[in-house]
């Protein structure tokens, strides 16, 4: 190659390194961005929804949050080796989803997101819906990425941290979220009495019945 | 926003259900009593906001007959005041002073406690109301960052006079810092009249420097350990409750004092110098003694105390562990006018000599904080600077003066400081950045400036001339005023 | 001849790499650790080399990843990741006083700084990290037996939260060339979430168990470190919307897991 190429080439090169930006990671799926909205009607700013990022569900199947936005959820985030708390706290959900007439039950999700994504596999999920016999037309289960699992846990309030190679502390929590995603009340401990809970999803219901304008 | 307004009714859910786990039942060690849904039950008519007053003041004492909604709006605010001539602190309060605000409800009453951290608040806090039956009387529930706030709600079983106080970790700090007081819980049938009821709480200080050192002292926590008070106080600072800012009535009137103890550590030995207590409400609950002198107050506890003042004159309020009172500050005063009545107090009727054995003359400390010391020669100065050197300059320059290599400059036989002692003053009071060169090294560091006053600046910079090797001299307040930014 | 260019191109790469200070990292004993002894005493765990800013993010860092990512922009960003105060002290979406320009950002939340970091190629440092290198004083890696050091950490916490705050290069430097990791600001860290004090200062680590599903009450190391019972009580009481006067951030890389030691 010629002197000149080779000059033309060493300073290609270098303005290549100088103008490089300062390094951006690739797009990192647990940074929260407002991701372009596939609906006509824009998420509601204050919708948990705003979370991007891939999750599988029980069945391995790729998802992401916005898709539980169109219905109102009840949502918990646990881990399936957990033999205390967490046993408890899907009890209190199937209670809440017992306590709902078969009209609002139709309406409503019930969601259990772990915390423990490396042991918790789809496979492991699905298991654990079968044990507590979990109508899977109304329950999800859910695993992402740490990162992920903290940014939904910010969100709700929900503390965890490991406490040995297999167990947690976490919040005892149940969120309820209308079906724009926004969270409105919790449930806050273990067999806590129902009808607070219930009498919130009944409001959302009912509210949610009304036609857009007259909502407040 | 929607979203503040959203997580306040989640905050309710949560405290609430709080609630709920409190009151599941009695614990292991606690007797069994009414369950809180029978105190609190049908009774409750209609809600009114908590009227909340600053001490000496109390809020008017309960007319209605039947138990209500309270709501309390309290705020918590960390601001610096005084708390004796000269000397500033920063207090942590309830309400804006120390001690935080005087709370009256009736017992059966439903509290709705709104507890408020300002924005310019460094820490978390939270409250402990002894009035509260429940997890740390509300303290879980009220936990609050800076700039937020959080709601909790109990219902006032029990009557009777409460501490309440923060309890976010380390406990014994916030509680040193200013953060108590007083929760009043009326008996159904209300309290007897009386003509003046006044709010007097004790409480203990600890600073870094002495009593009277002037300047803004930081807390002592090593002080607070070993329990050595530098000010023991009525009402948050030196002479609350005293001179003029003392508290008034008139002969034949009935006097109440709500008497609360903050603490951190000193039982109190309550005694109103000139009167003796007609009834005490034992520890602040329905016991009552009587023809008492002197009352204990424990820490983190209170005492009601009425009595009829008959003569006139200022009637000294004393904790009388008595160095306390004349030597770290626990005076305070009622001032009381009206007619003499000789019958009960005739003051002196005669005055002669006596020729007795022996017998020195005894004379009365006066009560007059000292003032903080000021250097009235070079020697002073270099003797006031030891202690500063030693607390602010050894942690970077070492106790020779000889600095580290390459890191921090020395100050032996320092040529920077011994062409230009004002240079050294103004790193002192200014800070100093950036390349210098000391004894033909160069330096390239961080020196922060340094809380002191110009008083202490002149003092550590004579000692560090007059020592280490330097040339000696001296720099003066005004000198050290002129270099400061 | 490739070899040059590429080394050329690495060396303007980590040139533009913001102000990392290297910490070699090591064995030491948290206030309050993930696991405990048999009795109940936190255990001492290994922190990993890893790399942390030596300045606390500033006003002017912040307005350049604004300007990059306009989804954080004040008047557009998702409520849900931020509180009404977000950049309350700043003028507008893009502007602020030029005086703040090298004074560490404020209100902002733990997503917004997370995202910060995020973007910039790396990430917040976790509590242990933090821990860690906030042991070190101007001299010492470990300041603890330092009693004037402690007390100076002791006198910022007892003062309420200046709104005036320093410029980040005009602060504490401890003996790693760290600067402001005491005394300026509070900071946002990865793992917040985990530090679960009821805030309830006397029960000793508080976990309330009707609140959280844990094995046991966890005790705390050293219950003479006070400015660490705070930083980890003002831990507690945080959300990740949060955004508070005297709360700022700084990132860092490297691997996070840290490796405990039975005793």
């Amino acid at each position: 190659m010629s002197k000149f190429a080779k000059f033309v080439l060493l300073g290609l090169a270098l303005a290549g390194c100088v103008s490089a930006p300062v390094p951006q990671p690739p797009q990192s799926p647990s940074s929260p961005r407002l991701t372009p909205s596939a609906t006509p009607i824009e998420l509601s700013r204050d919708s948990i929804y705003h979370l991007s990022g891939e999750w599988q569900d029980h069945n391995g199947k790729a998802t992401e949050l916005r898709r539980l936005r169109g219905r109102i959820r009840i949502l918990a985030m646990f881990y399936a080796s957990c033999k205390g708390a967490c046993p408890r706290l899907i009890q209190d959900m199937l209670v809440l989803e017992k306590g709902l007439s078969p009209v609002a039950r139709a309406r409503v999700g019930f969601v259990l997101v772990t915390i423990d994504p490396d042991v918790d596999s789809p496979a492991r999920l699905a298991q654990v819906a079968q044990e507590r016999g979990l109508d899977l037309q109304r329950w999800q289960l859910l695993r992402g990425d740490l990162p992920q699992v903290q940014d939904l846990g910010a969100l709700l309030g929900f503390r965890f941290r490991r406490t040995s190679a297999t167990d947690y502390a976490h919040s005892n929590l149940i969120s309820i979220l209308n079906s724009e995603g926004e969270l409105i009340h919790q449930q806050v401990g273990l067999g806590i009495d129902p009808a607070e809970s219930l009498a919130v999803v009944q409001g959302l219901l009912e509210k949610e019945e009304l036609p857009a304008c007259c909502r407040e | 926003m929607s979203q503040d307004r959203l997580l306040s009714p989640q905050w309710l859910s949560i405290a609430l259900g709080l609630l709920l786990i409190g009151c599941a039942g009695p614990k292991p060690g606690e007797t069994g009593t009414d369950t809180p849904a029978k105190a609190g039950s049908s009774a409750i008519q209609g809600e009114e906001v908590a009227v909340l007053t600053d001490a000496p003041n109390v809020p008017p004492p309960i007319e209605r007959k039947h138990a209500t909604k309270v709501i309390v709006n309290l705020e918590v605010k960390e601001a610096e005041a005084e708390l004796a001539d000269g000397v500033k602190y920063t207090f942590w309060t309830f309400g804006g002073k120390v001690p935080g605000k005087f709370i009256r409800i009736r017992e059966g009453d439903f509290v709705e406690f709104h507890l408020a951290n300002h924005p310019s608040s460094k820490m978390p806090h939270n409250i402990d109301l002894h009035a509260v039956t429940g997890p740390g009387g509300g303290a879980h529930a009220s936990f609050t960052a800076p700039g937020h706030e959080t709601t909790f709600s109990f219902a006032a079983i029990n009557p009777g006079l409460y501490v309440y106080h923060c309890a976010t970790a380390p406990v014994g700090m916030h509680i040193a810092n200013g953060m108590y007081g007083l929760i009043l819980v009326e008996p159904k049938e209300g309290l007897p009249k009386v003509d003046r009821e006044f709010y007097v709480m004790q409480s203990e200080f600890y600073t870094r420097g002495d009593y009277g050192r002037r300047g803004l002292q930081p807390f002592s926590m090593e002080k607070a350990i070993q329990e050595k008070a530098d000010y023991v106080v009525f009402n948050g600072s030196v002479g609350a409750m005293a001179g003029d800012n003392a508290v008034q009535a008139k002969v034949g009137e009935t006097v109440r004092l709500f008497v609360g103890n903050g603490g951190p550590n000193l039982v109190s030995s309550f005694h109103v110098i000139g009167e003796i207590f007609d009834t005490v409400y034992s520890e602040g609950g329905t016991t009552k003694n009587h023809h008492v002198q002197t009352t204990l107050v424990p820490a983190g506890g209170s005492a009601i105390t009425e009595f009829k003042v008959e003569v006139p004159g200022s009637l000294i309020l004393v904790d009388h562990s008595i160095f306390r009172a004349f030597n770290k500050g626990a005076i305070g005063m009622i001032k009381v006018e009206g007619e003499e009545n000789k019958d009960i107090y005739s003051g002196k009727l005669n005055d002669a000599v006596y020729h007795g054995e022996g017998g020195a003359i005894q004379s009365m400390p006066d009560g007059k904080a000292p003032t903080a010391p000021v250097a009235k020669s070079k020697e002073d100065r270099i003797r006031l600077g030891q202690a500063l050197f030693k607390q602010h300059c050894v942690a970077c320059h070492l106790d020779a003066g000889q600095g580290i290599p390459n890191v921090f400059p020395p100050l032996a036989k320092s040529d920077y400081l011994n062409a230009d002692p004002l240079r050294g003053a103004s790193a002192v009071v200014n800070g100093l950045s950036g390349k210098v060169t000391v004894n033909g090294a160069v330096y390239d560091s961080v020196m922060p400036k340094l809380q002191v006053s110009d008083e202490e600046a002149a003092n550590v910079i004579t000692y560090v001339l007059n020592n280490f090797g330097n040339k000696g001299g001296e720099v003066t307040p005004e000198q050290v005023k002129k270099v400061r930014k | 001849m490739r070899a040059w260019l590429w080394l050329l191109c690495l060396t303007g790469l980590a040139w533009s790499a913001p102000g990392l200070i290297e910490v070699k990292g090591g064995r030491f004993t948290p206030l309050y650790s993930l696991e405990q002894g048999p009795n109940q005493q936190p255990r001492s765990v290994v922190v990993k080399p890893f790399q942390i800013q030596s300045k606390a993010v500033t006003n002017q860092d912040y307005l350049e990843f604004v300007t990059e990512n306009p989804q954080w922009r004040r008047s557009r960003v998702a409520t849900v990741f931020v509180e009404s105060n977000y950049l309350k002290h700043w003028q507008s979406d893009l502007a602020f006083e030029p005086g703040l320009a090298h004074r560490p950002v404020v209100f902002v939340s733990w997503f917004a700084a997370r995202a910060y970091c995020q973007a910039r190629g790396l990430r917040l440092p976790t509590i242990l990290e933090w821990e860690f290198v906030g042991l070190a004083s101007e001299r010492h890696e470990d300041g603890q037996a330092d009693r004037d050091f402690q007390k100076r950490i002791l006198d910022w916490y007892s003062r309420p939260a200046r709104l005036d705050l320093p410029e980040v290069s005009d602060t504490f430097r401890n003996v790693y060339g760290v600067y402001g990791l005491h005394g300026v600001i509070w900071e946002w860290v990865d793992d917040f979430q985990s530090v679960m004090l009821s805030g309830e200062g006397r029960e000793g680590g508080g976990l309330d168990r009707a609140l959280y599903c844990a094995a046991g009450v966890s005790g705390s190391a050293n219950p003479q470190d006070y400015a660490g019972y705070m930083r980890y009580a003002f831990r507690s009481s945080l959300q990740g919307r949060y955004c508070l006067a005297n709360l700022g951030f700084r990132c860092a890389q490297g691997d996070p897991s840290t490796k405990g030691r039975r005793r």
